[in-house]
């Protein structure tokens, strides 16, 4: 069970790059209890903790994924450093008097990449709204295409357009329409 | 906006799409560089694309997650551990003692034997339900719907409520559905009634029939997890609404502590004539799965808060979720058609969502809804695996 342990982390972003779900799995486990000490330690649940650290793993997964991703500290010390800055953000919302965490690891500064993913995680949220609004066929068009990436001819059998070309063109309309709605969401 | 080659918004998709023309390429790619606008709008474009597959991938990997959190970790997120202070509170504070941390999990873990030997359960299901105790149901599970007497509220009209053998002592009524509020067959000893009850919410909220848990003394909320291994919660009736025959029931256990993230949703939109649905209840000592169609967008007799259904449906299915095909749910069971087997009637959605907006308005709280539909890709087989372990049995004493 603790053999993923030793799984390098040359091996494990490289694995992760692929996309590899099982080095995702292991550096899943791996590292979650540090995380849920840092959480529970500091006035949070272990529900609580299990988001920070999902969020954590999606930072990092993304970051991995980048053009020219250069690790500057073990992927350890990176999760750490990243759940803590979710979970302090939070605790000062609920407590503004909220000053520091009480640590139990050395971190290092990811604040450029935490500022970015925030900045990300705006934008992507307006998508999703604008999403959630669009009603259908646009809904399901859209999602098929982009979140599961399925290809238009499939597309079109599922949902019963007659041809991927007019599927494709209730797509554009789609599109644009999508496009509308995320400019209108504030 | 329009020149020769008449290259429009609709042209920014197929350009990404690899689906226009060279001459269009090139006059695409021209606007570009003498239209600032327009190459604003094409970046804005070319940015939505990526932000949208950004989210599909992040769905993808939180399920993912989900999934290596259950197997892993499954036993501690849904459970207050019993040792939450124990297990945290061992740690110095330091580097050292953060490589043990995987071991204080693993016995903190076994510590729970009862709850470890559901791992492999999760691991063939994959999906978050929450445990307290396992509990053995040994005794038989009696149902004498033949001799049964049938609660008619309205002719042709019978609740779809299961009773189970009473604890003690068998009265004379045995077999029959009582009533509290029938002084002439009120049994001696508690009856207990069985139906079904589905999560509307992970922290512990959900519905079923009001006719299901009115007047209960006792509720518990039940989910098989093994081949006879249940996990039960006590549970209690928070809302309730006898117009449309709906409430709202919230676990009260100390061993509880939140399900997981519901794959479903709930369907604003209802359900049409005709649509493809199933439900999910149990009518036996096991979950069952019973496919049908909505026949009618009104119930019995015209009543406007319920769809009729071309489902055969059997005591016990009260309270049960309807599911349209993409796995949102758009009602709920209350009852059928006596005597007219395969035909019920489900609850409209409207209802049950009024009915918990209500609850949280009353009370200030948000609960924890689902947001995303998970399963709404999925085959039926698929959908199910994800979505039985929030639908549990109710059993109300009375």
């Amino acid at each position: 069970m603790d053999s993923v342990n030793e799984i390098p982390d040359e091996a494990l972003i490289s694995g992760i790059q692929e996309g590899n779900h099982q080095m995702i799995h292991a550096l899943y486990k791996t590292h979650y209890p540090m995380v849920r000490k840092l959480v529970t330690e500091n006035s949070g649940s272990e529900a609580e903790a299990k988001d920070v650290y999902q969020e954590a793993i999606i930072v990092f997964y993304e970051n991995v994924q980048t053009k020219g991703f250069n690790l500057t500290c073990k992927i350890r010390t990176y999760l750490y450093s990243v759940s803590r800055n979710i979970w302090l953000k939070e605790l000062k919302k609920r407590l503004p008097q909220t000053k520091d965490l009480n640590d139990h690891k050395h971190f290092v500064d990811i604040n450029r990449d935490f500022d970015k993913h925030e900045e990300k995680q705006k934008r992507l949220d307006k998508v999703r709204n604008a999403l959630e609004q669009i009603g259908e066929p646009c809904n399901s068009i859209l999602t098929y295409f982009f979140y599961n990436r399925l290809t238009m001819d499939e597309i079109a059998t599922k949902m019963g357009y007659t041809n991927a070309a007019n599927a494709k063109n209730q797509k554009y309309k789609c599109f644009k329409r999508l496009k509308k709605l995320v400019l209108k969401v504030k | 906006m329009s020149d020769e080659h008449n290259i429009s918004g609709l042209d920014i998709e197929k350009f990404f799409d690899g689906e226009l023309s060279k001459v269009q390429i090139t006059a695409f790619e021209e606007k570009m560089q003498v239209d600032a606008l327009f190459a604003r709008e094409v970046r804005e474009h070319r940015q939505m694309r990526k932000d949208l597959r950004v989210i599909g991938q992040r769905l993808m990997l939180l399920e993912l997650m989900d999934q290596f959190h259950l197997q892993e970790f499954g036993t501690t997120p849904y459970l207050k551990p019993k040792s939450d202070d124990n297990g945290v509170d061992n740690d110095k504070g330091n580097e050292e003692s953060d490589s043990k941390e995987a071991d204080d999990t693993v016995k903190r873990d076994t510590n729970r034997t009862s709850v470890v030997t559901l791992r492999t359960f999760y691991l063939s299901v994959g999906v978050a339900a929450s445990l307290a105790a396992i509990i053995t149901l040994g005794s038989v599970w009696v149902i004498d719907q033949a001799g049964g007497d049938i609660i008619t509220s309205e002719s042709g009209y019978q609740d779809l409520l299961m009773e189970e053998e009473a604890e003690e002592g068998k009265d004379t009524n045995s077999g029959r559905f009582n009533r509290k509020d029938d002084p002439a067959i009120m049994p001696v000893a508690t009856k207990k009634y069985v139906a079904t009850a589905f999560a509307v919410a992970k922290d512990g909220y959900f519905i079923t029939n009001n006719h299901v848990v009115e007047g209960c003394t006792n509720l518990k909320l039940k989910a098989k997890v093994e081949d006879d291994k249940w996990i039960e919660f006590n549970a209690k009736v928070i809302l309730n609404d006898q117009f449309s025959d709906l409430a709202m029931v919230q676990i009260e256990d100390s061993g509880f502590r939140e399900l997981g993230v519901l794959p479903f949703t709930f369907s604003s939109k209802g359900a049409l004539m005709g649509q493809d649905v199933f439900t999910l209840g149990y009518p036996k000592k096991d979950v069952v799965m019973e496919p049908g169609t909505i026949s009618s967008t009104t119930g019995l007799n015209g009543d406007t808060t319920a769809y009729q259904l071309a489902m055969s449906l059997n005591s016990g299915n009260s309270g049960g979720p309807i599911f349209n095909s993409k796995g949102e749910v758009v009602a709920v069971v209350k009852g059928k058609h006596n005597g007219k087997e395969g035909t019920g009637y489900a609850v409209r959605i409207d209802y049950m969502l009024e009915l918990i907006e209500k609850y949280e308005s009353e009370n200030s709280v948000t609960l924890k809804k689902p947001k995303y539909n998970q399963i709404q890709y999925k085959s039926r087989v698929k959908q199910i695996s994800h979505i039985r372990q929030f639908v549990f049995l109710v059993e109300a004493e009375k």
